[in-house]
């Protein structure tokens, strides 16, 4: 019942907001930020409940949705421990968002608050789905608030890009549904729950029916879908925009939770179901990673706009994040993990502390600030904090992520790691440069010198942020130990299609026939050399 | 008087009591005729005295509509036993499939002009329920305040009853009377804003079109008439398999042109291309109210006689007729179908008048409901399409009751009057851009599940061009559907003088409760489908001609069970999981 409960709490908590008269009372902000408590309160046991020795997936839940002449799609809920700390990690961020907007959004509130409600059911219908049928409809559900959020309450040049942003996801998701159905009907499966179908076409796999073109199709759709909404090099073009034009609370809620659905995807769908096509395109997708993290670092080098210098960080940081679930390594794969959670609450924090320069002087203009630091003190020390951790320092829980990450690019293949490691590099030279020149050197603007400190309410914002960063950053076993159980499983789908040989650039299509006797057959030597792939 | 016509004349007249709702329509439809005439009004005091009438047709259609939603009652219970699914597989593909077991589920009336069965009450169904909305919608459009809103509302009961006799027909020549019925009352309405340019201009357009296209299909069915020696549509296919079989092979290509002609008929009907050249200016140039009703309520007939007819033609559900015509027309109806789809919706991105856009967008959703009927290898893609006209009524027919709505505020329904309205009318705004993301088909909303069921029964059928190609275009129709949202939702409102008075609050209401049904067929949407799966059952081929004998008959399963695909091993057979 809890996930359920979890599901609907929003969702019923946007009910009463319709029937409220008045557009902009206070009363609707302290309603939301209310039921978005409670639904982090309500969320908790997810984390101290969550067993790692025991079932993959607890919490489970299970309901009929329709069931006709064999087609069944069911209202199928559970969490591993990635969906755990992911729906907590949603639940966690969205009271920080909706207080975040308590006076950044001053126009239609009882709709913003609305949006941010459905959006968090959405979010978290997404992590807890169980049934493919289920997660799709969530993960389309989620677009119209984003849509709405970017569009109503975003910058000047805002429907440009939700416009944009929509397209994208729906262009990619559409492909993935079509490869759904076909999934669906070339397994026969009972049910479109998503281990079963795994397991289905494993087995169809093993027999030698799913032939390899049709694998790598779907492969493709399916990874196309995700590789859209992480946003992996080049598909990211839409990020930058979407979160130069959102607001505030709009851009968090996107770094934070939304991109995540897309390292989700690939985790929890991707490679479980196409073993062998993740296996023989995992170099190619991790040079996109490693393009992607340069790419993002050099432009986020160059940027004008705090706002967008972020975002395309993230672009370098996510593809640090795939780096590792591509690795096909224990490390790396946590790390990958790990690394979701990382960004998603230390991006989050920029944004949050972005936002906060932008209420007081109405720009997110680098060069409009500097030197800063002599007049909001506090602020600095806070946004040099979040700094350090989005660079990866030890002790912050930015450097655990990175690290493992990177060390299972590393176990992969040297290469992987050491370009790989340009992106920390890189990551210091930009955000160092940009604390530099907003907070330190001269005051260069006599308006700044009024500036205000950061207040008790924007504290109360980001200091759970700030302790998350170092509580992760110091102690991450808790963590790890609950997702070594989704990692591990993940590990083993991913090495079921082993015994048969694997190429790097599929040119028959054929069926292949069933393979005889497991025969380990050694990596393709075409390939870079392989370093071993367990820890 | 010879005895024989008095006991035809008796025999008709209990034929009557088969026909009730029709009868019940055109009651109505004569009585509200009366009352409307009989109550002048010349003035605006008497406004009120001039809906009486609007009213008693009211009533009279409510009543119809309660009397068919008993006979669908009786006609799919009788159905229930009547259901046999058999699966097996096409190109490693599972389909279920369903069978009709029982020939007395139809009713024939007036030597077989006509037909009762669950197919034709089902199909009444949404054309009353269309009609009646749309009957509330006139009543407040204020487009029509001065132009005769009596006769314009007992107009659409008499569209109505056209849709109603087509949708039953079983007889070509009903077929063309109804389909006449039905489109020179429509012509009508078309022209209804006697001073306006546009409308008139949408009135003649219709009305070339239209006899144009009536004319090539009399044509056609004069000469089917010709080559077989009856107009019965069961009799006209029989004899057309017959000849497709090789007895007549000459004849083969002249039945494939009349053929063609018939269908352009049909086609015209429901604005597929290349027939649709007509139906953007018809809806930009008829009042808001006709142009909702136009793209749901003959569309709907259309798409019912399209469906009787491709199932007296080719035996829909029928994977075993690999028949040259059959699979020629399977691939004929893709072709339209992904033609009409792509170029509605190619065309409608540049539109700047939210009427011009949501005619072109319901051009491209006449696309998907023809890509339903393109996968005729499975029966229940036809019922998809039943299940797509529903959620097709309800939201087009709700997004065109809010342009109405609007446009009573804002007097034109270009997109930049339209800017920001939502502040205006806050309920009815929300409504529309419901409807939209509906329309585009995304969830948590009803036009999802009907494009998923569509693609889902394409897929089945193996046809993953038509999938994929729908997938597509739904992204296209995102882009314009936005457009439209985003004026009405985002837009800070315009300079537009803005009209003093609010709309009435009966459209709030029934947008409210066509959002709601939109949402609960989202989750509950199941026995809707069963529904139209169940009322296709009479179209099938039936098991006594054609499965009994069957090789694979063994094979046949009672129940919900699907079987392994055919090539696949056994330890693939799927067990499901328990459920609580």
């Amino acid at each position: 019942m809890l996930l359920t409960a979890l599901i609907l709490l929003p969702l019923l908590g946007a009910i009463p907001l319709l029937i409220v008269r008045d557009n902009n009372a206070r009363e609707i902000k302290v309603w939301a930020i209310m039921i978005s408590v409670l639904t982090f309160l309500i969320s908790l046991p997810l984390y101290f409940n969550y067993d790692p020795d025991g079932e993959l997936f607890q919490f489970v839940e299970l309901y009929r949705w329709f069931s006709l002449q064999g087609l069944r799609a069911r209202f199928s809920l559970g969490v591993d421990g990635i969906s755990a700390l992911l729906i907590v990690l949603t639940t966690f961020i969205m009271p920080i968002a909706l207080l975040g907007s308590w006076n950044y959004i001053k126009d239609r509130q009882k709709e913003f608050y609305l949006c941010m409600l459905v959006l968090e059911t959405a979010m978290i219908g997404v992590f807890a789905a169980q049934d493919l049928f289920l997660f799709f409809v969530f993960f389309e559900a989620s677009l119209i608030p984003m849509y709405l959020l970017i569009g109503i309450w975003g910058g000047d040049n805002c429907i440009y890009a939700t416009t944009k942003f929509v397209l994208y996801t729906v262009f990619g998701s559409l492909l993935m549904f079509v490869a759904i159905l076909f999934v669906y009907h070339k397994c026969g499966a009972a049910h479109f729950g998503i281990a079963h179908l795994t397991e289905q076409l494993a087995q169809l796999r093993e027999a030698g029916m799913l032939s390899r073109a049709e694998e790598f199709w779907c492969f493709w759709a399916f990874a196309l879908a995700f590789a859209i909404k992480l946003p992996l090099w080049p598909l990211h073009t839409w990020l930058p925009d979407a979160h130069v034009e959102a607001p505030t609370p709009g851009s968090v809620v996107l770094a934070a939770v939304l991109l995540k659905m897309g390292g989700y995807g690939f985790l929890r769908l991707v490679v479980p179901f196409f073993p062998m096509a993740s296996e023989a395109y995992a170099p190619l997708l991790m040079v996109l990673c490693i393009v992607g993290i340069i790419y993002g670092s050099l432009m986020a080098f160059t940027q004008k706009d705090m706002k967008k210098l972020i975002a395309y960080s993230s672009v370098a940081h996510l593809g640090t994040c795939m780096l590792g679930i591509f690795s096909f390594t224990a490390v790396g794969v946590q790390g990958g993990a790990y690394q979701m959670l990382n960004h998603g609450i230390s991006t989050g924090a920029l944004f949050l502390l972005v936002g906060m320069l932008y209420e007081r002087t109405h720009t997110r203009m680098i060069d409009y600030y500097g030197g800063i630091a002599k007049i909001v003190p506090v602020f600095t020390v806070c946004f040099v904090l979040v700094t350090l951790s989005s660079i990866g320092l030890p002790l912050t829980n930015g450097f655990v992520g990175e690290f493992t990450c990177l060390m299972g690019a590393f176990q992969r293949n040297p290469w992987f790691g050491v370009f790989g490691g340009l992106g920390v590099v890189l990551g210091a030279v930009y955000m160092l440069y940009l604390v530099k020149r907003v907070f330190f050197g001269k005051v260069i603007r006599q308006s700044n010198e009024h500036l205000a400190d950061i207040g008790g309410r924007e504290m109360a914002l980001i200091l759970p942020l700030l302790a998350m960063i170092f509580v992760m950053g110091i102690a991450p076993n808790p963590f790890f130990r609950r997702m070594q159980p989704a990692v591990e499983e993940y590990l083993r789908l991913s090495k079921a299609h082993k015994p048969a040989p694997v190429a790097p650039a599929p040119r028959t299509v054929a069926a292949r026939p069933a393979p005889a006797a497991p025969v380990p057959v050694p990596q393709d030597a075409t390939e870079l050399p392989d370093v071993g792939n367990e820890p | 008087m010879p005895q024989g016509f008095a006991e035809l004349l008796s025999r008709n007249a209990a034929d009557l009591g088969l026909i009730l709702p029709e009868v019940m329509v055109a009651l109505a439809f004569i009585f509200g005729l009366v009352v409307e005439l009989a109550l002048p009004a010349k003035d605006a005091e008497n406004a009120e005295r001039r809906k009486t009438g609007t009213y008693v047709l009211l009533i009279g259609l409510l009543l119809a509509l309660w009397i068919n939603v008993n006979d669908m009652k009786a006609y799919v219970g009788s159905l229930d036993q009547a259901v046999t699914i058999y699966s097996t597989g096409r190109d490693g593909a599972t389909v279920t499939v369903t069978r009709n077991t029982d020939m007395t589920s139809q009713d024939f009336i007036y030597s077989k002009m006509v037909v009762r069965d669950s197919f034709g009450t089902f199909v009444k169904f949404v054309l009353l329920l269309g009609t009646i909305v749309t009957v509330l919608v006139a009543l407040n459009a204020k487009e029509l305040e001065s132009n005769g809103r009596g006769e314009f509302i007992l107009l659409l009961a008499a569209t109505c009853l056209g849709g109603m006799f087509l949708a039953s027909s079983t007889n070509l020549l009903m077929l063309y009377l109804s389909l006449e019925s039905l489109s020179i009352v429509s012509y009508a309405m078309a022209g209804f804003l006697r001073g306006d340019r546009k409308s008139s201009e949408a009135g003649l357009k219709y009305v070339m079109y239209g006899a144009m296209a009536s004319g090539i299909m009399i044509f056609g069915i004069s000469y089917l008439y010709g080559l077989t020696g009856t107009l019965n549509l069961d009799e006209v296919a029989a004899h057309f398999r017959g000849m497709e079989a090789g007895h007549a092979p000459h004849t083969r290509g002249a039945l494939a042109a009349v053929l063609a002609m018939v269908f352009a008929g049909l086609l015209y009907k429901i604005a597929a291309v290349p027939f649709h050249y007509w139906a953007p200016d018809v809806y930009e140039g008829a009042p808001t109210t006709a142009t909702g009703f136009f793209s749901v309520v003959p569309k709907a007939a259309g798409f019912a006689v399209l469906v009787r007819v491709i199932a007296a033609f080719f035996p829909i559900g029928d994977i075993d007729d690999q028949g040259f015509n059959f699979v020629t027309a399977e691939k004929v109806l893709t072709v339209v179908a992904i033609l009409t789809m792509t170029i509605g919706n190619l065309a409608a991105l540049g539109q700047s008048n939210a009427k011009r856009m949501l005619a072109y967008s319901s051009i491209a959703h006449a696309g998907y409901m023809l890509a339903g009927l393109a996968a005729l290898s499975n029966a229940n893609g036809a019922a998809a399409v039943l299940f797509y006209l529903v959620v097709y009524l309800l939201m087009n027919l709700g997004a065109f009751l809010v342009l109405v709505a609007l446009e009573n505020v804002r007097g034109s329904c270009d997109l930049d009057k339209l800017r920001g309205t939502i502040r205006r009318e806050p309920l009815l705004g929300t409504a529309l851009v419901i409807f939209l993301f509906s329309l585009t088909g995304m969830p948590p909303l009803a036009g999802f599940i009907g494009k998923y069921l569509i693609m889902l029964e394409l897929a089945s059928a193996g046809n993953w061009l038509l999938v994929v190609v729908m997938g597509l275009n739904s992204v296209i129709s995102l882009y314009y559907y936005m457009r439209l949202a985003k004026a009405v939702a985002i837009d800070a409102p315009g300079e537009t003088p803005v009209s003093g008075e609010s709309n009435p609050p009966v459209l709030g209401v029934l947008a409210v409760g066509k959002v709601a049904m939109l949402l609960a067929l989202f989750v509950w949407f199941e026995p809707v489908q069963k529904l139209c799966q169940q009322v296709m059952v009479p179209l099938l081929p039936s098991v006594d001609e054609r499965f009994v004998a069957k090789p694979d008959a063994g094979s046949a399963v009672q129940d919900e069970a699907r079987l392994t695909p055919a090539p696949s091993p056994e330890h693939l057979a799927a067990t499901p999981e328990p459920e609580r």
